[in-house]
């Protein structure tokens, strides 16, 4: 898995606990701190959609072009694992 | 008690029948036709009843509308009893005077988003097409619109005239995940069930951004019928399964009301934990 779906990966993850009232940025902030290979990706996600609620950062993410593949591998990776 | 009674025969007609709260032994009805009999009640023209004007730290922040009236009877909803009694609650706004109101709670708090909330969004189309509208001339950031997808279900050219703005965002709450579930927890027929899952997929089509939430509250959804819901949504797109806002249901003050006019007892039922063991 790319670094990117990765990203998603931790994403989606983390939206579990907290997915719809903290800033998107906050929760890459905390992404980036527990996987500092993932630092440089997240802080230019968080430039784009940063002040967005997460969900509805990823469902834009799931319409940019230069995220929709890795949106689409991080959630299969996602609903693979067991729920 | 006579002056009630000749009242009540007075007023005897289709509003007798208006369903208010969900109780045992109702008669499922047509959520298209009880959107029709709410927008009797709180629509005028282009303008909606609202009965406030704030924000609040859900979204982390968002400037909110609230507005008068619902199609579904959702016997775990939070929403004030404006949704059961849409008569006694709010005065009509226009769709610009409404988002005049909204941009200054937003202004107040020092937030950058808005939505309307505490009915369905898409009852007074005319008003939210115009709000919306409204909307596009402001400098806030995004629009979450948070339906339960069905009059948006219903109607493809609704779902069609919502791709035209930019800045709106769709939250799609899913209350069950078989047609039985449906019927039990908002008192409208099993056939609607399909209604919001028409509205996803036209979201989709129409290329409107969007996500998808549902009540999965394992105090009120049984395991197998949360993951048919699952199931379901990946079958249209894997991702809207992945990004699923899982709903827990609160004890607000109408909820208890609600859930105890429903034969529940919401002690019972908030006390027993959230354990997927039901």
């Amino acid at each position: 898995m790319d670094a990117r779906a990765e990203l998603v990966l931790a994403i989606l993850e983390a939206c579990e606990e907290e997915g719809e009232d903290v800033p998107f940025a906050s929760l890459l902030e905390d992404i980036a701190c527990l996987r500092p290979r993932l630092a440089p990706l997240a802080k230019r996600l968080a430039a784009r959609y940063g002040s967005l609620p997460p969900r509805v950062a990823l469902a834009m993410m799931a319409r940019d072009p230069a995220w929709r593949k890795a949106v689409r591998e991080g959630s299969s990776a996602y609903l693979s694992s067991p729920r | 008690m006579a002056h009630y009674l000749r009242r009540r025969s007075a007023l005897a007609g289709p509003k007798w029948s208006y369903p208010r709260f969900l109780m045992l032994g109702f008669k499922p009805f047509d959520p298209l036709w009880l959107a029709r009999e709410t927008e009797r009640i709180a629509c005028s023209g282009d303008k909606r009843k609202y009965t406030a004007f704030y924000a609040t730290g859900v979204y982390a922040g968002i400037a909110t509308g609230y507005v008068v009236g619902c199609c579904l009877r959702c016997f775990f909803c939070w929403s004030g009893f404006e949704r059961d009694f849409p008569e006694f609650f709010g005065r009509f706004y226009g769709p610009e005077e409404a988002m005049k109101c909204i941009l200054a709670a937003a202004r107040r708090y020092g937030v950058d988003k808005a939505r309307i909330s505490g009915g369905e969004p898409t009852l007074c189309r005319e008003h939210l097409l115009g709000l919306l509208e409204a909307f596009q001339e402001t400098d806030l950031r995004l629009f979450i619109l948070e339906t339960n997808g069905i009059l948006l279900g219903a109607d493809r050219s609704y779902v069609r005239a919502l791709s035209r703005f930019e800045r709106v965002h769709v939250r799609v709450s899913l209350k069950a995940g078989t047609p039985e579930g449906f019927t039990a927890r908002t008192g409208a027929k099993p056939e609607a069930f399909e209604l919001p899952f028409r509205a996803i997929e036209a979201l989709l089509d129409e290329g409107v951004s969007f996500h998808v939430a549902a009540m999965t509250d394992p105090r009120l959804m049984p395991r197998e019928e949360r993951q048919q819901l699952l199931r379901r949504l990946e079958e249209i797109d894997p991702f809207l399964a992945a990004n699923l806002e899982e709903e827990i249901c609160d004890p607000y003050e109408t909820t208890l009301v609600r859930m105890t006019a429903y034969g529940l007892d919401p002690a019972e039922l908030f006390l027993a934990g959230l354990g997927r063991e039901s």
